[in-house]
């Protein structure tokens, strides 16, 4: 492990620890891979086309949306533009990171970028929003960022072989243990929320009631907007109101006090 | 490999990762301006915001997605709460994760 600057923690950061910190989303990702896999050879593509698609997207969104534009026989341009609006998301990413990485440079952030999924993203920020002080980044943070996207990189393309290779087989072999490991992303995300709010009150001073509005106000937006039938825009509307919603509160006590 | 393919994948890849580079690119060079002064406003007030909004968003809606029968929903909101409880006493992730597999993987074998 590399040492940090003169008066920084250099925390755990570093490849081995973004490895270790990706088994939680590898077991996630495997079996969303490996279904991914499986719809992707049902919808015509072989397993080079399969592997390939999740190489270069790298987006389970994205893809599982290619995919049955496939089989619906969708255009070329209607296929692109629904691929690339379901990721609109991920601009939310860089920015709400950005602040625990000053100083990277942009070769390091062009590849630490690529790796920059959702489940990446909550686990970087989780990391990094607990780091004090805020501020340049560390020497360990590139490393770490790159072990941990490769973890989930390398699964998400492993997982997507074997569902394209082995089939419907793996499915039918693991009955219930498939669905099982599709409940770690939540656990994940369970996990995270309760580091994150944690974490709140070292973020925004003396009281984590803002972050308690902001979390509130984007999981209503987010269920409103799955029940009405606009899920791929949940994730991103709620990482907007959320936002709003928390700094209008703090700023509204702050007035008040 | 069928090339119209491998062009649409190039396509999305590329728009996908502009995505998440670009912003992350520009509020780098945003936060350097804003700490030399040159530049402000209230977004860096919202930035701290971001990660538990988007955190509960993709719970709420990997939650719902395991909800579309009764029974996922029985399963996975049992689930929860051993995650949540080592969630809360250990703030492990590893630990949380595999408990809460492991956890729903038993509910299923009932429910």
């Amino acid at each position: 492990m590399s040492r940090g600057r003169a008066g920084e923690s250099t925390g755990d950061g570093g490849i081995a620890a973004g490895l270790r910190e990706a088994v939680p989303i590898v077991l996630g990702y495997l079996p969303a891979a490996v279904a991914f896999g499986v719809a992707a050879r049902a919808a015509g593509l072989n397993a080079i086309e399969a592997v390939v698609m999740s190489l270069i997207v790298f987006s389970g969104a994205s893809q599982f949306a290619l995919v049955g534009l496939v089989v619906a026989g969708a255009s070329w341009f209607v296929m692109a533009a629904i691929s690339l609006v379901l990721g609109a998301r991920h601009v939310l990413y860089g920015p709400s990171l950005a602040p625990h990485l000053r100083g990277m440079t942009r070769g390091r952030a062009a590849a630490a970028a690529f790796g920059l999924t959702d489940e990446v993203f909550a686990v970087v920020f989780t990391k990094l929003s607990e780091r004090r002080p805020v501020g340049r980044t560390l020497r360990t943070d590139f490393s770490y960022l790159l072990g941990l996207g490769m973890g989930a990189y390398v699964s998400w393309a492993l997982g997507t072989w074997i569902g394209a290779v082995a089939g419907v087989a793996v499915v039918v072999a693991l009955p219930s243990l498939s669905p099982a490991l599709s409940f770690a992303l939540p656990a994940l995300f369970v996990a995270l929320l309760v580091s994150l709010t944690r974490s709140g009150d070292a973020v925004l001073g003396s009281t984590s009631r803002p972050v308690a509005v902001a979390v509130l106000t984007a999981a209503m937006v987010a269920v409103a907007l799955y029940l009405v039938g606009l899920e791929s825009w949940s994730v991103l509307a709620a990482g907007v109101s959320g936002p709003v919603a928390g700094l209008l509160f703090r700023r509204g006590r702050t007035d008040a006090g | 490999m069928r090339v119209e393919l491998l062009l649409l994948f190039m396509v999305v890849g590329v728009g996908n990762y502009l995505m998440r580079f670009l912003p992350l690119l520009w509020a780098l060079r945003w936060g350097e301006a804003e700490t030399r002064g040159a530049a402000g406003g209230g977004l860096g007030a919202l930035l701290p915001f971001v990660g538990p909004s988007v955190v509960v968003a993709l719970l709420v809606t990997s939650l719902l997605s395991e909800a579309l029968d009764g029974a996922g929903l029985v399963r996975a909101g049992i689930a929860l709460v051993p995650t949540l409880v080592v969630a809360v006493r250990y703030d492990n992730l590893g630990l949380a994760v595999l408990v809460g597999v492991v956890a729903y993987w038993l509910i299923s074998l009932v429910v």
